[in-house]
Formats: structure tokens, C-alpha cells, sequence
């Protein structure tokens, strides 16, 4: 794209003293950080949210209840960006080239985490998009490793607090064969900016249930990046994902996810936020299908109160040869109030002809007979609403399996009132 | 095709004709002397043209305008089209053929032009049997129904004829070409142009505001309904020659007016631009019903030459319970940037988009439409269907946007593509946009191939496989053929059948 450089703003500024002089620095030299007039960020304006200096966040300092409390789970924790060295395991270093490069953990039997000094190799490319993602990419890498047997769900909290800036780079692996259960939450308190980035890795014949949780950060700016990878089939059995997002909203909040089929894989990549007051919540997606046989079932629904701002993005790129992929992409939003408002943008691009592919999505108020009907069967008002908001969430909560996860879910789903 | 496919009872005339749609057979060249502007664009360009065609002080003010912020403006980038740049300065902005722009009767028409538009299927001469494209005389019932229509052609850069003016005035319908509009019913347009399309609007509008030649003009005033359907028939001739036509329509209070649209281009080997403008106005109660063919030349197999459509075009229904109805079939061009769209101002106002594209070969199409909510209990439809054979690429792009005070809005959108091969590409860009708690929006959207099943049963009964694939695509785009006035109905399925011609197989 044409045009001379943008003057910067003084949190791009400081922003750009810290990276290295990579061709990252150079595409936010160039249009600084995405904003309104980013084609793919144009109703989560970040350059705008951002535009004053912020400190490195300091040491966090909060105490947080975590949203989803799991009897069994095996919780990890980063705070305000930093991994904390798991309870009673000795550490053992990891060493590269004579060199100590950090340290790892056998947490239990079957998983493994590891912490390392740095994150990516800065030299690597980035595309123009992904800046989020490459910024996060920097930060030191904690890395967890999930193996067959290991039967015991994940939880990792990420805790941030004041009003600094802080990022996060954590990459999971599930084993070929191995199976895992992986809760992410966001527990912000304060106005910090997170930039969080997980890469996700399912090897052949794995299977993984992920749920990302956010309660409502009304003065946080959070931007999350999930790139997830599937393996082709194996010995005739497919690896599984099954994603859900449940956000509630934030000054600025971005959950964006980048899955690439590599060949026969299933995927369910759903979410729901519930907003209210001047919250805002943007749920982008952008699935590639690249081997034949890929399978992704999307469901998306929000519901928008108060002068909230809701967003879907979704994309399939269908390239040219991946045969017989199967997308379905669905956004339903509901508008509870005159202020609210939602923008959706569910995209297909597709280069090969023997496919399935069809997204839907519609917007409106609550069914106002659904509500006459209930009214004259004596149901007070109050209680129609919340039955028909329950119904229309319910559809996306019901797809979780896992009850204990479902319940807890919806209760904070409920909350969100 | 063999000749024995053809079963008794259907006439020669009907064979032939079938016969002659296996290629693009508008590519023909008319040999004209033309006078053209100079080369290139600067201001003495502009200053040429509205010499040239009489144009008072404020009509240049205006062009000049336009072209000043036209230099300052970058090309846009964000349609999902590929073409080489564009070099503005090696390109014709005007030509028309020698002799004078408008003729004072269809006398005075050179027997080529009017050769040209009888070939293309446009009698010119009244006395003739009027019928608005070739095609619909194929069926004697459909010949003896066609009403009469009004058809404004125009050549290059030029109006030549328009037909019906007397009749129609009786009406007091206006319907003539902008230029004589220009001269004779000035405060008309002055009070329209450039009110729904801004001269600042982008990048190819504000090119054609600078640059305009010639285009049609009708005013339907209060409580008529035109008694006729109008027509007008672009044609590009010359080569290295830019079409900028600009198209005012205003429907008064009451009014009702169906306008097609059909355009051609000869077959060259440099791509050609078109730039055109369209802007309608329908006050109170009143209604367009605009329906275009579109046939420019689209380039050949190898995606050498065709023409580069970058039009826009739009409505404002200003009026309470106003209607637009927008139907297009979009088979030509080698590139096309096109989203015909409604400014659904007035209460209880309707918009609506019927759109058939097809691509074939290397064309390259990012149509669609927007649909701009303002006013209460507005309502749109959108049915868009698109086919992508060979190794062409195609986009629809589309906006539905309800503002905070358009309560009670409303919006369907479907979108289907169908894609014919594996070298091709079908992309569905929608932005939805919802500011009101009592709208109600659906969208869907499918992409899917033609299915085997049906293919296989089309041929069991006998057909070839072309033409049992040309079967099932005109049933996918049923919807919006029953949309077309019927002579245009009938070209349109024609041309549905060649475009995806080579396409199998």
C-alpha cells in the first residue's frame, strides 16, 4: 500500500525504542499501530486507545479470584506478563550451544513447562496484520508441553494489574495421541494494555478442548493472538479441537484467532460475549484451509447492552486444491438497547470448487412475541428477558462438553447481566 | 452445437441466433472518422469537453473542481482486482463521430452508426419495430407483447440518437441525453448532479465528474408513470478511448420509471476504460426500477484487452415509501469495480439489489452493493449470485448499514456462488454495520459446486454437458432473471450460456 510514513504517537514511540530493527519495527514505523483505518481492525481502533506513553507494567500487586476454579486442575500462572515457577519442582536449565537458555519443569507425569530468556528470533518475518502477534512473539516464552496420559485439565491464569503495558508468549504442544483440556483466563484488574499471544500446537491423532475466559476489564485494553496448528490424519483418525471464547468485554478487546488446516482435521471455533455499559469486544477469526478434508463448525453469538460495541470478524480461506473442506460460519448478535451497536464481517475466500462452505449471521432485538407469549403466561417481564438472553447464550454453552466447564461458564455468562 | 439439436417447429432465425452467441460477437469494429480531444489529461482536457459540448460557466467550475481534487487523490486498492496500472495519459478522453455530436434528425445519423446499433440489436429509426435488445423477437408471443421502448444510444463519448422524445413529452417525461439536459433544462440539473454521487465521492467518480461526456437524463415528474420503458445503449468504438458516461435519473413525487441499461464494446487487444456515474433520486412514493446488461468486451481466453468498469452507482431514495430496485447482469468486462447501492433516506423506504455476475476465462469481478439505513422502517433485499468458471476471480463486496435512528429497519441478504472448475476463485466480503435495537438483519451466504447428481441427470436426458451445465446455472440464478424486464430476461439467459462457453470440458 501506498503513502508516506504516519507521525507516530507517543506510545508508538516508546514502543518502537524496544524492538529491534526488524522489518516488524519497519511496518509500525510505517502506519503505526492498527486502528480505525486498518481495513481489518476499522471497529477496534487501538492506535486510538493507545495513543499516551505507558511504563513497563510493574510487579503485580493484586489479589484475584480466578473466574473458573476446577477441582484436580493443574494451574499455571503469569503475572502481569511473568510465567511463576511452578510449586515444589525443581528446576532443571536448558542449555543451548554451552549456554543457559532457561529453565524447564517436569510439573507432573505427561507435562512439561518450560521457561525461557527470550521469544522469538526478532530477524523472522511478519505479516502485515500480525504485528500484535510478532510484538507478543518477543516476549520471553513459556512453553508447555502436553504428553499421552496426562489426564488433568490445564488452567492458566494470566493475572495483570495497573496501568502500565506487559505482554505474553506461551506456545502448548499436545503430543500425537495425547489428550488436553486447556483454560485460559484473562483477570485484569486497573487499565493495563496486555498483548497476549498462545501458539497452540495439536500433533497427529491429539485432541483438545481449549476455553478462553475473560471477565469484564472495563479500563483494560487487551489484545490476545491464538495461531493453531492441526496436524494432518493419521492411521485414519483425525485430530480434534474444540475452541470457546467467552469475553465480557473491555475499554478494547480483541480475541483473535488464526488456524491453519493443514490437512483432515475437525474444528469447532466458537464464542460468545454478553457487553454492557461502553464495553467492547472483538471476536475476529481467520481460518485457512490448506490440505483437503478440513473440517471447521463456527458459532458465534453476542448479545450488546448499554452503549457497547460488539464485533465478529470471521474469514475461511478455502486455497486453491484443499478439496472437500466443510466450513460453516454462523454470528448471531442480539441488541438490547438503542445505544449498542455491532459490526460484523463473516468473509469467505475460496479457490477450490469441490466444497461446502456458507456462513449466516443476523442481528436483532429480542423476539418480541417470544416475549408477549411469556408476559400472558404470567412470567414477569425481568425474567422473560433473562429466559430468552439464557436460551440465546445457551446455544453456543450447550456445544461444551465438559459440564463442570459448561456450568461455571454459564454462570459467569449470567453474571454478565 | 450440431445442427440436428434443433427440433422442428423452431425457426431459422432462432437456430442462427444460437448459433452466433458462441462467441462474443459484439467485438465488431465501425469504421467512423471521429474527432477526438488530445491526448491525455489536464485541465485543457476538461476545458475541451465542456467546449465542446456548450456548457455554461458552472458546469466547467464543477469539472475543473473535480479534476483538481482527482490529482490529489490516490487509486483504490482495497478491491480484490489485479490489472496493471493505468496509465491516464494514454488515453482518449473524447471522441465523437465527425460531423457533429447530435443529430438534428435520425436522418442525419451516418448510415455506419446506425448500421453499428442495428447490428447490435438498437434500431434507431422509430419506424422500425422497437425492441429494446436482440433477442426477445425470438418468441412471436413475446414480440407481440414487447412494449415500446425508448432507447438513447450513445457512441463514444456522444449521444446519437434518442428515440420517443415527442411521445414522451406528451407524458412530461424527460429523457435525453445530459448534454442537451445541460442546455435545456439547466435548473433541473444543476439541482441533481452530483447531490447523490459528490464530486468528492472517490477516486473513479470524481474522474468522471471532471471528465463526463455524454449519458442520459430523465426526469419523470410528479404522479407520472412513463409510459414506455427507456433504454440506453453504450457502446465504446474507438480505441485507446475512455467511456465516462454520467446518468441522472429523478422520479418526482409519485413517480415511476424502468430504465435498462446495455453496453458492448469492440474486441481489442489494449484494456479500455469505463468510468461511469449513475445516480438516481426518487422523492415521495416514487420508484426506479434500473436493470443493466452488462456485455463489454471482457477480453479473450488469454485475459488480453477488455474493458476496466469502475462505476458507481447509487440511489438516494430521499422520499417517504421511495423504492429502487437495482437488477444487474454483470457478464463482461475484464475487470469490473462496481456496487450499484441505496441511500434509504425517507421513511419506509425500499432498496433493493438483484445481481447475476458471471466470470469466465481471467476476468476479474468485485461487485456488490451497499444498502445505507438511515430512515425508519426502511427496508432491503439483497439476492447476489455469483459463478466463477475458468481462472477468473470473484468478490462480492456488500454494506448493510442501519443507523441509531432507523427503527423498525430491516435487511435480507443472500449471497450464493457457484464455482466451475478448480482454477477459479468465489469470495464473500459482507460488512454489517447495526445501530438500532429494533432492526432485524439476516444474512446468508453459501459457496458450493454444481452437483454431480444433476449434471449426470441433465445429460442422462440428453443433453451435452455445456448445455446441461448452462440448465442448472440459469435455475441457480432464477431469482433474479425473474427480476429483468422480460426482453432483457431472455438476452440474459443467451448470455449466460456463452459467457461460461469453454468452460467444461
Amino acid at each position: 500500500m501506498a503513502g508516506s510514513p504516519i507521525p507516530l504517537t507517543a506510545f508508538e514511540d516508546r514502543l518502537l525504542a524496544e524492538v529491534p530493527d526488524t522489518d516488524l519495527a519497519e511496518l509500525l514505523r510505517s502506519r503505526g499501530l492498527p486502528g480505525r483505518r486498518t481495513e481489518t481492525w476499522k471497529w477496534s481502533d487501538l492506535r486510538g486507545a493507545l495513543r499516551d506513553v505507558r511504563e513497563r507494567s510493574r510487579v503485580y500487586a493484586s489479589q484475584a479470584e480466578a473466574p473458573i476454579s476446577l477441582g484436580g486442575a493443574t494451574v499455571l500462572t503469569l503475572k502481569n506478563g511473568i510465567p511463576q515457577a511452578p510449586h515444589g519442582v525443581e528446576p532443571k536449565p536448558v542449555v543451548k550451544g554451552g549456554e543457559k537458555v532457561g529453565s524447564t519443569y517436569v510439573v507432573e507425569d505427561g507435562l512439561v513447562v518450560s521457561f525461557y530468556d527470550h521469544g522469538r528470533d526478532a530477524e523472522d518475518e511478519t505479516l502485515p496484520g500480525e504485528e500484535l502477534s510478532a510484538l507478543a512473539a518477543l516476549r520471553p516464552l513459556m512453553s508447555v508441553s502436553v504428553l499421552p496420559g496426562f489426564t488433568h485439565k490445564i488452567v492458566l491464569r494470566r493475572l495483570s494489574d495497573g496501568e502500565g503495558t506487559h505482554g505474553d508468549n506461551v506456545f502448548v504442544t499436545v503430543g500425537e495421541g495425547a489428550r488436553a483440556t486447556l483454560i485460559e483466563t484473562h483477570e485484569i484488574t486497573g487499565s493495563p494494555f496486555v498483548n497476549s499471544r498462545t501458539e497452540l500446537e495439536l500433533d497427529a491423532k491429539s485432541v483438545c478442548e481449549r476455553y478462553i475466559v475473560q471477565p469484564a476489564a472495563p479500563g483494560a485494553v487487551l489484545v490476545h493472538s491464538s495461531v493453531l496448528r492441526l496436524d494432518e490424519a493419521k492411521d485414519e483418525e483425525t485430530v480434534k479441537l474444540k475452541q470457546m471464547t467467552l469475553a465480557l468485554g473491555a475499554q478494547l478487546a480483541r480475541h483473535e484467532t488464526r488456524l491453519t488446516h493443514l490437512g483432515e482435521s475437525e474444528a469447532k471455533i466458537d464464542a460468545l460475549y454478553r457487553l454492557s455499559d461502553s464495553l467492547h469486544t472483538d471476536i475476529t477469526s481467520h481460518i485457512t484451509f490448506e490440505g483437503e478434508d478440513g473440517v471447521t463448525d463456527q458459532l458465534v453469538k453476542g448479545i450488546g447492552d448499554g452503549r457497547s460495541r460488539g464485533v465478529f470478524q470471521g474469514k475461511f480461506l478455502v486455497q486453491r486444491g484443499a478439496q472437500r473442506t466443510d466450513a460453516q460460519m454462523a454470528h448471531h448478535a442480539l441488541l438490547l438497547s438503542k445505544g449498542a451497536q455491532i459490526n460484523a464481517k463473516p468473509e469467505l475466500e475460496i479457490y477450490a470448487d469441490d466444497v461446502e462452505c456458507a456462513h449466516g449471521n443476523t442481528a436483532g432485538a429480542l423476539d418480541t412475541d417470544a416475549l408477549f407469549y411469556m408476559r400472558q403466561r404470567g412470567v414477569p417481564e425481568d425474567e422473560a428477558h433473562s429466559l430468552l438472553i439464557d436460551a440465546f447464550g445457551g446455544e453456543v454453552l450447550d456445544r461444551v462438553e465438559d459440564e463442570t466447564v459448561r456450568e461455571q461458564l454459564a454462570a459467569l455468562f449470567g453474571g454478565a447481566a | 452445437m450440431s445442427e440436428t439439436q434443433y427440433k422442428d417447429g423452431i425457426d431459422a432465425e432462432t437456430v442462427e441466433r444460437v448459433q452466433e452467441l458462441d462467441t462474443y460477437k459484439y467485438g465488431f469494429t465501425t469504421d467512423i472518422e471521429s474527432v477526438k480531444a488530445p491526448k491525455g489529461l489536464n485541465e485543457d482536457t476538461v476545458r475541451f469537453i465542456s467546449a465542446k459540448k456548450e456548457e455554461p460557466e458552472w458546469l466547467l467550475e464543477w469539472r475543473l473542481e473535480a479534476f483538481k481534487r482527482w490529482q490529489q487523490m490516490e487509486e483504490p486498492t482495497w478491491a480484490n482486482v489485479a490489472y496493471p496500472a493505468i496509465d491516464y495519459q494514454d488515453h482518449y478522453y473524447y471522441a465523437e463521430p465527425k460531423a457533429g455530436a447530435k443529430y438534428e434528425s435520425i436522418d442525419d445519423v451516418p448510415e455506419e452508426i446506425l448500421a453499428d446499433f442495428k447490428k447490435l440489436g438498437i434500431p434507431l429509426r422509430e419506424a422500425e419495430v422497437l425492441l429494446g435488445v436482440e433477442g426477445a423477437a425470438e418468441s412471436a408471443a413475446a414480440a407481440r407483447n414487447t412494449p415500446k421502448v425508448a432507447v438513447d444510444a450513445v457512441f463514444d463519448s456522444v449521444s446519437v440518437a434518442t428515440t420517443f422524445q415527442k411521445e414522451l413529452q406528451k407524458a412530461g417525461v424527460i429523457f435525453m441525453s445530459i448534454s442537451e439536459a445541460v442546455r435545456e433544462h439547466p435548473e433541473l440539473v444543476r439541482k441533481y448532479l452530483g447531490t447523490v454521487v459528490p464530486t468528492t465521492d472517490n477516486y473513479f467518480a470524481t474522474l468522471n465528474s471532471a471528465v463526463f461526456s455524454d449519458g442520459t437524463f430523465v426526469y419523470v415528474p410528479k404522479g407520472v408513470r412513463c409510459p414506455m420503458e427507456l433504454s440506453t445503449y453504450f457502446r465504446i468504438n474507438e480505441a485507446n478511448t475512455g467511456q465516462f458516461e454520467r446518468t441522472l435519473i429523478v422520479a418526482d413525487e409519485g413517480a415511476y420509471v424502468s430504465y435498462l441499461e446495455g453496453c458492448t464494446a469492440p474486441m481489442r487487444d489494449e484494456n479500455q476504460l469505463h468510468a461511469a456515474v449513475v445516480e438516481l433520486v426518487t422523492l415521495d412514493d416514487a420508484e426506479i426500477k434500473y436493470s443493466t446488461v452488462q456485455n463489454w468486451y471482457p477480453g479473450d481466453k488469454d485475459g488480453k484487452g477488455g474493458i476496466y468498469n469502475f462505476v458507481t452507482k447509487r440511489a438516494d431514495c430521499r422520499g417517504a415509501r421511495s423504492k429502487v430496485s437495482w437488477t444487474q447482469v454483470e457478464t463482461g468486462s475484464a475487470v469490473t469495480w462496481k456496487y450499484p447501492s441505496c441511500i434509504l433516506r425517507g421513511d419506509d423506504s425500499q432498496g433493493e439489489f438483484y445481481s447475476i455476475a458471471i466470470t469466465n476465462n481471467h476476468q476479474q469481478a468485485d461487485t456488490g452493493t451497499k444498502m445505507v439505513h438511515l430512515g425508519k422502517n426502511t427496508r432491503s433485499r439483497i439476492i447476489s449470485k455469483g459463478i466463477s468458471a475458468g481462472k477468473s476471480d470473484q468478490t462480492y463486496r456488500g454494506l448493510v448499514s442501519i443507523h441509531g435512528k432507523a427503527d423498525g429497519a430491516r435487511n435480507f441478504t443472500q449471497c450464493d456462488s457457484l464455482l466451475i472448475g478448480g482454477d477459479c476463485g468465489a469470495h464473500t466480503v459482507p460488512y454489517v454495520e447495526d445501530k438500532s435495537n429494533s432492526a432485524i438483519l439476516e444474512h446468508e451466504a453459501t459457496t458450493s459446486k454444481l452437483s454431480e447428481e444433476q449434471l449426470f441427470y441433465a445429460q442422462s436426458r440428453g443433453l451435452d454437458e455445456e448445455q446441461a451445465v448452462a440448465l442448472l446455472v440459469n435455475g441457480f440464478v432464477k431469482d433474479v432473471l425473474q427480476e429483468l424486464p422480460m426482453e432483457f430476461a431472455v438476452e440474459a439467459q443467451k448470455l449466460i450460456e456463452v459467457s461460461l462457453e469453454g468452460s467444461v470440458g
